[in-house]
């Protein structure tokens, strides 16, 4: 019966504060995007005829799942179904890894990213890991 | 050692081509390690020592990659991809590698 509560108090401690953290997070986001939105990202391999100087870059976020979501996942695992929770941390860990290459292509100078790509690691359930890279082109 | 995700670089042409280069670390996936990482678990959020510890490994593998492409005579690596894999249980691999290439400054 103590490790139901127990457990029962870590997901509601998960859930409450889990997610307080995860709208401030968004709300960290959309402001950091609105100032690199001038930064161009670009798939693309091939480097511009009029670019002048070039560097890769890289950026990475590694984030916890919390509780709630870890109990929420393992519950879905078993009936199956789509799992918003992890969605949303996804979302949350890719934008947040571009917001800090745009940032790095913005510290020297650059106003493109070429040849951008994303990596992801799942790091034992408990977390995310996503890395971003690309070449910063100067024209 | 000049290093692109693109497949030339700006203001240089490539005169010789040393075939692939790579370099990879392996290292544990666990993050649950440290007592902030564990409560991290409960409440969510970022953990910015592993993110730091996770671009350590990155740089390391780019840069015996880099050991490689010297070793080779190169002075540049092109078109760079990184990739991840499981090699065992909580082991993952960070693997970088790219084209080695001899590259002259345009006159």
């Amino acid at each position: 019966m103590y490790e139901l509560w127990w457990t029962l108090g870590l997901v509601a401690l998960g859930y409450t504060v889990g997610s307080q953290r995860e709208r401030q997070h968004y709300k960290s986001l959309s402001v950091r995007e609105n100032t690199f939105q001038d930064i161009g990202l670009r798939s693309n391999k091939r480097l511009p005829k009029d670019a002048t100087d070039t560097k890769m870059i890289m950026a990475s976020v590694v984030i916890a799942t919390d509780y709630f979501k870890n109990v929420a996942t393992n519950i879905k695992n078993m009936i199956g179904g789509g799992l918003h929770s992890q969605e949303l941390l996804m979302d949350r860990a890719k934008r947040e890894a571009t917001i800090r290459l745009r940032e790095k292509a913005a510290g020297w100078g650059a106003k493109e990213v070429f040849g951008f790509r994303i990596d992801t690691v799942a790091l034992d359930g408990k977390g995310i890991e996503v890395f971003v890279y690309g070449t910063a082109v100067k024209r | 050692m000049l290093v692109t995700t693109l497949e030339q670089l700006a203001g240089y042409t490539e005169v010789e081509y040393y075939g692939i280069v790579s370099g990879s670390t392996v290292r544990a996936k666990n993050i649950t390690k440290d007592i902030g990482a564990i409560l991290k678990n409960i409440i969510g959020g970022e953990l910015k020592g592993y993110t730091e510890l996770m671009d350590e490994t990155r740089d390391q593998a780019l840069a015996r990659m880099i050991e490689q492409a010297k070793h080779k005579g190169a002075n540049a690596v092109l078109a760079v991809r990184f990739s991840t894999s499981d090699v065992a249980k909580g082991a993952a691999e960070i693997f970088a590698y790219g084209t080695a290439v001899k590259v002259t400054k345009n006159v």
